[in-house]
């Protein structure tokens, strides 16, 4: 009997819900992290920032004509897309994936424990992300996104994209306000230590969240309640040097951690330079001349590559390169005059930002003077305009002669003298006084300084003007536009095939973007 | 108390006394009423006593009694007989057949608990240890297909050491496993295969083949298998057994005279089916010859030029040799066995190998009158030498090698590589350039061995408390390590993942040679504690158990890996380059916590009520709201053969129905599957990001409802008896991983959703049309019909498992409105009026690039005809697995297609106008252009690259088997009198796989893509790159001692 009884006791404890609860709490994962400390977490993050610039930049820069393939009619020269592919799908990625619930991880470790610049960075990088991805995408989903109830997402159309980005820019300014009142720190050593971008430099980081304000008022142009005061505004507030440029470090160890142009990772060789950036490099635009002359603009020798036969070309629309079987006078790859093949040798030192340390850069003083140039030649303040197309100009030489690398923000190369840029500010390629300066200038010369990196707000730039060749005049309207087209230029890119085309069906249909000739839909924030 | 325990003994000893004074021997002949023969084994007992034989091999037995003492004869099967000991010292016994026999068949219901089946509710299937035996087959899993209605086995190839999968009724769960739970003597075992995706490699699970470990247990050590089918096998076992249990009863000794069994078998495989390769065109391309591809688009050979079947070429016979001696002895108090098994095989392809070695003891022994204990420990060794198998695996390499070359000259004199086409690092499947290795080259040079060893051990403590009330325990350990050696040549163009690249396949060549090893340690423990009361109450028969369950599971895969030999095919992971070496550890630990009660009612043998309950605690589901879940069953069985007017009818001597409800919970198929990991990152600063698939604290228990009708029917005392079901199960709340919108932040994530229905209809028909002294025969045929039906994904519009990606785009996915065992593919493009799009440049119609239905893995039916003939000492077994319907992925010959190698690439001089319209812009308008482009397949290889995937669905693909086949001959009595050395002894002569006839076109349907430890809906019929299921053929002898 009292074995019964013992039995009956036994299982009775075996029972008791705690006990069961306390053997089956083994759930934790032993083979990977849950969680992480918010300085891990920011490394990555940032990656996929340059890495969404870097894939999308690929096909971006075809539809601007920055460059474009070496055989005719490729469909991204034509302005099309690629159906059922993943391609030029990447800024996507950044935005949901790589950023996504990172960011909300890494604002559980940074909130309780009070890294308020962690937060602010967080918000900042969302900002970023939605800026980015609500002009090539126009639709995005954010008010649903993140949700893990959820197995379909609804979008939103750009308006709330774009309130988006200001709401996040906000939180983003109040929480590193924050951070600075809280201790008074104007490096912090803790942000340091995950941030790649600016190694902990609070003020720059303000000055980045105005820079994307100011893209963010200046990208609505077109609208009446366009406020040129707001972009001056932002800019002010923003960059003031390339110093406090936005990249990213790439250590150039192994490809994983290497530039995307670099020779490491070999992605640039099927990308020809543009007819457009050679016209406007070798004078032919500015100066209105026939002919090439490869002494104007020192940039031309760091940004585009000769061919054999030291001719400057670029590839106009969907032409392809037409002499890619002569090696004489076919385009040879960006990485050098002549240079067809990847350079293996180490080191493999390249111009420019070819290398595998070069760093993944996001926005520039340069491209932000820009911004304030053209709001203020809008609103009809010329000399204002003259002054930032002025800043902008030179920022550009000083960025293409000294490219960042590695953990240095600014490079110290020194490819271009301070001879040659003075000649080129003083010669026929910048206006020499704010009467003579036009919209095609300053957009033209905001072209050059955005080469290769700057793609994204290139063809931005190029819709706010619906691709007028009054402004942007070395744009060659492809002969040959996609099938899919209609007739019809590009205007949008579809969200990733892979996440959205498949299984978010009914949400994309609400809204055109299952119709053949979505991509050709003009955006909203390009409507007036 | 005392006192009386104090007359209790007196009593015995004068009893005892009195019976050694009056003891007098008795003998006797026992033998089958039906026919005369003599019937061994049969249990003699003295009534009340512990005193008990058997008869032997002839029938005679021998005990001692005095006059006055009632001896009981019983044989499972036969009606019992008593005697009182009267004067005569011989008493020779008739047995007859019983009536009722199903009341004697015991089942084993869960726990090692023995049941009646007269009084089970739901659907139980036994198969006999001989049945599996005598097939010989290395997988006793591969015994059981047509054996069992409602069982589904895949093979994965016919390599030594293949895996093999098993289905029980349909497919239930989408994302999770659909195994069964496999049960030894009460204790669960492990049935896992190594997942390749656990490797340091992260492979895709389709490139080798991992044992399913169930398949180590010796078959001469099964007595039976029974089958638990369905949900209601779950309400006693456990989510793990939502797919059914198999339950295995092994061997045990038995009381009477020690016996010793020695058998063995030697087996002769070969392969016997083969794709059709033509052998008109040679290598080349667009019609000319080339020195850069190895298509064979190439101009015709001249008259006369040599060709060869490379494939069959490179086959060989395989050898089995299979030796197995047991011992068994023991007294009504104690009882042992020991058996050991020896096997070596090797197989139809070179080099290829599984050896096994199996030691089983187990012992049981009454302590004391109310304490019985049980022991087992089974300790096994085994070392598997694979082939790779898929797009770099053997068997393509031997189908792409050239026909005017001899496969099997593949080494220059000097003992290298002799190469087709100059090495390059491509990968092959983006290459079509490559130079495929050599397959003999390869099954030499490229390695994947597997060595294991394993223990199982288990105890059974019962106690009878009381006449009514008893507590059994039950504890297991099931333990295996498993050393892997995965090895890629430097000369190698064979290629898998490199976690150097992301993850992305890579080739020796490109690597400079890889290793890939792993050391997988798996622990099982379990453990069960039940009281069990039994009383009658009138009319009432009733049992209650009560019990509680532990199970504690864990598994560790260390992976190593390394590239770039220092020096060449130095098989040692010291032999990469240091910068190369990645190692990684996963450990998976799982816990469950149960009790369960079991009530069982039986009123006047009519009406039986069965119902159990069983509260499971998953330690998958930590974390979450809710991590235990309830399941609930309840049966109902009804005898109506027992009824007044039906009872002891001449011809329906048994009829039963049976209905029974069951719901299951079930928990994710793997652990740490509620938050999201963390992958270590290679960009700049290193640091973690959430890996591709999210995790999800909102899981919740999926929840599977059967509903299972049956009836049972005996007639002619037995002769022809028959067993039916008909069941439906709506599984909720499906568990898997699909891929999602990005805006989740995960690319795949765990959720609920969406909803399965399957029903199916199992009859299981027995007969013994002959029965006499001389000759009998018994026929068995299982039939099988099943269809299960995705009825939602929750919203998301495809589900698939991309490790059934397995050549290209074809997979098994799954649409809400498909069948659960969808094949989907690409498809021709068409216009809104459904007519193929042509391009308009080549005249080749155009890949719609979407995943569609495109087939359904299901068969209509299949069924397993078995007959067993007994001629005197002659006895012929032989079971046929026939399947009607059901969709295969031929993806052979879309391989052979676009490499020029298939039969139907011989139209290629014809000139086609394929019918169409040109997608020129104009196809959906009322007048779309049609296609009158001429294509000439021998100058326009395109014509057969860009083959649509889904031509490549072979539909409602049909087949006859003749499984397996065993003659067998008992020496007679006669001759074995002569010696005293052999008690019996017999020679058998088996086949299996012996032919089949079917419409299908390339060698054998009946494959597996990936591999049995691929979860959800598998990749069983996707027919690539794997060596089809050999025809063994074997003989051997059995003596007893």
């Amino acid at each position: 009997m009292k074995s019964f009884k013992y039995s009956i006791l036994t299982m009775l404890v075996l029972f008791s819900a705690s006990s069961c609860k306390k053997y089956i709490d083994v759930n934790t994962n032993p083979n990977a992290p849950v969680t992480a400390d918010a300085s891990a977490l920011l490394p990555p993050i940032q990656a996929g920032m340059a890495r969404g610039v870097w894939y999308d930049s690929r096909y971006i820069g075809q539809y601007a004509q920055v460059w474009g393939s070496a055989t005719a009619n490729n469909v991204w020269d034509e302005e099309g897309y690629l159906p059922a592919s993943d391609s030029n799908g990447e800024m996507w990625r950044t935005v949901y994936f790589s950023l996504g619930q990172n960011i909300t991880l890494l604002w559980q470790d940074a909130i309780p424990k009070k890294k308020w610049d962690y937060v602010a960075v967080g918000y900042a990088l969302r900002a970023w992300g939605f800026q980015t991805g609500g002009d090539l995408y126009d639709h995005m989903i954010v008010k649903e996104a993140f949700d893990p109830t959820r197995l379909t997402f609804d979008y939103d159309d750009g308006s709330v994209v774009y309130a988006e980005v200001v709401k996040d820019c906000q939180l983003a300014l109040n929480y590193m306000n924050l951070a600075i009142k809280t201790d008074n720190q104007t490096i912090s050593p803790t942000l340091a230590k995950g941030d790649y971008m600016y190694y902990g430099d609070r003020s720059k980081w303000i000055k980045f969240i105005y820079a994307i304000l100011a893209q963010n008022a200046l990208h609505l142009s077109n609208k009446a309640s366009f406020n040129a005061d707001n972009v001056k505004k932002y800019a002010d507030s923003s960059f003031v040097s390339n110093a406090d440029n936005a990249s990213v470090e790439c250590k150039g160890s192994q490809s994983g951690d290497s530039n995307f142009w670099g020779p490491s990772r070999g992605n640039i060789g099927p990308y020809k330079q543009s007819d457009f950036i050679v016209r406007l490099l070798d004078g032919r635009i500015f100066t209105g001349s026939t002919t090439q002359d490869t002494t104007l603009d020192p940039r031309i020798k760091q940004l585009i590559s000769q061919s054999k036969d030291k001719v400057y070309r670029g590839v106009i629309g969907t032409n392809g390169d037409p002499n890619a079987s002569d090696a004489t006078t076919l385009i040879p790859y960006l990485f050098g005059n002549g240079v067809t093949s990847y350079p293996t040798a180490t080191p493999n030192a390249q111009r420019y930002i070819y290398n595998d340390n070069s760093r993944g850069v996001l926005m520039t003083y340069g491209e932000v003077q820009f911004f304030k140039a053209e709001a203020l030649f809008k609103k009809g303040d010329l000399s204002g305009a003259y002054a930032a197309y002025i800043n902008g100009v030179n920022a550009s030489l000083d960025f293409v002669s000294n490219p960042p690398q590695a953990a240095s923000l600014t490079g110290t190369q020194r490819f271009i003298s301070a001879a040659a840029i003075a000649a080129y500010m003083s010669g026929p390629c910048v206006k020499q006084s704010a009467a003579d300066l036009t919209l095609a200038d300053i957009m033209q010369q905001k072209f050059i300084s955005l080469f290769v990196w700057g793609s994204l707000e290139a063809w931005a730039d190029e819709r706010r003007y619906n691709y007028d060749t009054n402004i942007f005049q070395g744009f060659s309207k492809p002969g040959t536009l996609y099938p899919d087209n209609g007739g019809k230029q590009v205007y949008v890119v579809r969200p990733r095939y892979n996440s959205e085309y498949i299984w978010n069906v009914p949400a994309l249909k609400s809204f055109g973007a299952l119709d053949p000739d979505y991509h050709t839909k003009k955006p909203w924030f390009i409507l007036p | 108390m005392k006192k009386s325990l104090l007359f209790f003994f007196l009593v015995l000893c004068c009893c005892a006394l009195k019976t050694m004074a009056q003891v007098q021997s008795i003998t006797g002949k026992i033998t089958s009423a039906d026919d005369g023969s003599p019937l061994p084994g049969v249990s003699v007992k003295i009534k009340g006593t512990n005193i008990g034989t058997q008869s032997d091999s002839k029938g005679v037995y021998s005990i001692a009694a005095s006059p006055g003492q009632v001896i009981v004869y019983s044989f499972i099967g036969m009606k019992g007989q008593e005697k009182t000991v009267g004067t005569a010292t011989v008493v020779n016994i008739a047995l007859q057949s019983d009536a009722t026999m199903l009341k004697e068949v015991p089942i084993t219901v869960g726990f090692g608990v023995k049941a009646d089946k007269r009084y089970s509710t739901s659907p139980v299937q036994t198969v006999k240890g001989e049945a599996i035996q005598q097939t010989q087959r290395e997988n006793f899993i591969n015994a059981l297909q047509g054996r069992v209605a409602g069982a589904t086995v895949t093979s994965t190839s016919g390599n030594p050491g293949a895996s093999s999968s098993i289905v029980l009724r349909g497919l239930n769960s989408i994302g999770g496993s659909n195994s069964p739970l496999f049960v030894v003597d009460g204790i669960r075992v492990s049935n896992d295969a190594v997942d390749q995706s656990s490797l340091a490699s992260n492979g895709d699970n389709r490139r080798e083949d991992f044992t399913n470990r169930i398949a180590d247990i010796n078959p001469d050590d099964i007595e039976t298998v029974t089958v638990l089918k369905g949900a209601d096998a779950a309400a006693v076992y456990g989510s793990s057994a939502s797919g059914g249990a198999i339950v295995i009863t092994t061997r045990k000794g038995h009381a009477g005279p020690g016996t010793v069994t020695y058998d063995n078998d030697f087996g002769f495989a070969t392969a016997y089916r083969f794709p059709k390769i033509q052998t008109v065109y040679g290598v080349g391309q667009n019609g000319s010859s080339s020195g850069v591809v190895r298509t064979l688009f190439g101009p015709a050979y001249a008259p006369g030029t040599q060709t060869y079947n490379n494939l069959q070429d490179i086959m060989q016979t395989g050898h089995t040799v299979i030796n197995n001696l047991a011992f068994e002895g023991g007294n009504e108090i104690t009882t042992y066995r020991l058996s050991a098994s020896i096997r070596n095989t090797t197989g139809v392809l070179p080099v290829a190998y599984n050896d096994k070695i199996s030691l089983r003891f187990s012992g049981t022994s009454k302590i004391s009158s109310k304490l019985t204990s049980s022991a087992s420990f089974n300790y096994f060794n085994i070392d598997n030498r694979k082939l790779n198998k898929g797009n770099s695996g053997t068997y393509i390499d031997a189908l792409a090698w050239p026909t005017n070359d001899d496969v099997r000259n593949y080494l220059n004199p000097d003992g290298t590589r002799r190469l087709i086409l100059p090495a390059s690092g491509s990968n092959i499947t983006s290459d079509a350039t490559v130079d495929f290795d050599n397959p003999i080259w390869d099954a030499h040079n490229n390695i994947s061995r597997d060595k294991t060893n394993r223990m199982i051990g288990n105890i059974d403590l019962s106690f009878d408390a009381t006449s009514w009330l008893n507590f059994r325990a039950l504890a297991g350990v099931d333990y295996a390590a498993t050393a892997g050696n995965n090895f890629v040549s430097q000369y190698s163009s064979s290629y898998q993942n490199s976690p150097l690249n992301s993850f992305a396949a890579t080739s020796g060549i490109a690597t400079g040679g890889i290793i890939d090893n792993y050391n997988d340690g798996n622990l099982q423990i379990n453990g069960s504690f039940f009281a069990t009361g039994k009383k009658q109450f009138g009319d009432f028969k009733t049992t209650l158990a009560v019990g509680a369950e532990a199970i504690s599971n864990s598994d560790e895969v260390n992976g190593y890996y390394g590239e770039k030999f220092i020096q060449p095919d130095f098989n040692n992971i010291n032999n990469t380059t240091p910068t190369t070496q990645r190692s990684s550890d996963y450990v998976k630990k799982v816990r469950y916590l149960s009790g369960i009660a079991r009530l069982g009612l039986v009123y006047k043998e009519i009406l039986t009520l069965n119902a159990t309950a069983r509260e499971e605690y998953s330690s998958k589901l930590s974390g979450t709201q809710q991590d235990h879940y309830f399941y609930p069953s309840v049966g109902l069985g009804f005898i109506f053969t027992e009824l007044p007017g039906l009872k002891d009818n001449p011809i329906l001597s048994f009829g039963k129905i049976r209905a029974s409800y069951a719901e299951v919970g079930k928990d994710p198929a793997a652990p740490y599957k509620i938050r999201s990991t963390l992958l270590q990152q290679t960009t700049t600063g290193g640091g973690f990001a959430y890996d591709v698939t999210g995790n999800n604290p909102n899981l919740r228990p999926e929840r599977d409802k059967e509903l299972d009708l049956g009836a049972e029917f005996q007639f002619f005392n037995g002769r022809l008896g028959a067993d039916i079901s008909y069941y439906e199960v709506k599984a909720t709340n499906q568990i898997f991983n699909p891929r999602i919108s990005y805006a989740s932040g995960y690319i795949l994530e765990y959720l609920n959703g969406g909803e399965v229905k399957n029903h199916g209809f199992e009859v299981s028909l027995t007969g013994a049309p002959v029965k006499s002294k001389n000759f009998s025969w018994d026929v068995l045929l299982n039939f099988t019909a099943a269809r299960g039906k995705v009825v939602s994904l929750g919203g998301l519009p495809e589900y698939y498992n991309s490790d059934t990606w397995i050549y290209s785009n074809v997979r098994s996915s799954i649409f809400p409105g498909s069948s659960t065992t969808n094949i989907a593919a690409y498809g021709y493009a068409r216009n809104k009026a459904g007519q193929i799009l042509i391009d308009p440049t080549s005249g080749i119609p155009i890949s719609n690039v979407t995943f569609g239905v495109a087939g359904d893995r299901q068969p209509k039916f299949s069924i397993g005809l078995g007959n067993h003939f007994t001629f005197k000492d002659l006895d012929l077994n032989f079971l046929f697995d026939i399947r009607k319907g059901g969709d295969v992925f031929n993806g052979n010959e879309l391989f052979m297609t676009r490499y020029g190698l298939s039969v139907r690439t011989l139209n290629r001089m014809t000139p086609i106008v394929i019918p169409g319209v040109l997608k020129d812009g104009n196809e959906n308008s009322a007048n779309p252009t049609v296609n009158n482009i001429q294509v000439t397949p021998n100058t326009q290889n395109n014509y057969y690259a860009n083959s649509i995937d889904a031509d490549f669905i072979e539909h409602n693909i049909n087949w006859v088997r003749l499984k397996d086949i065993t003659l067998s001959y008992r020496l007679p009595q006669s001759l074995l009198k002569r010696q005293s050395v052999f008690k019996s002894a017999s020679v058998f002569v088996t086949a299996t796989d012996v032919f089949m006839i079917t419409n299908y076109s390339g060698a054998d349907p009946d494959v597996n893509g990936t591999n049995s430890s691929t979860l959800g809906t598998g990749a069983a019929g996707f027919d690539y790159g794997t060596v089809p299921t050999p025809r063994v053929i074997s003989l051997g002898l059995k003596v007893k001692l």
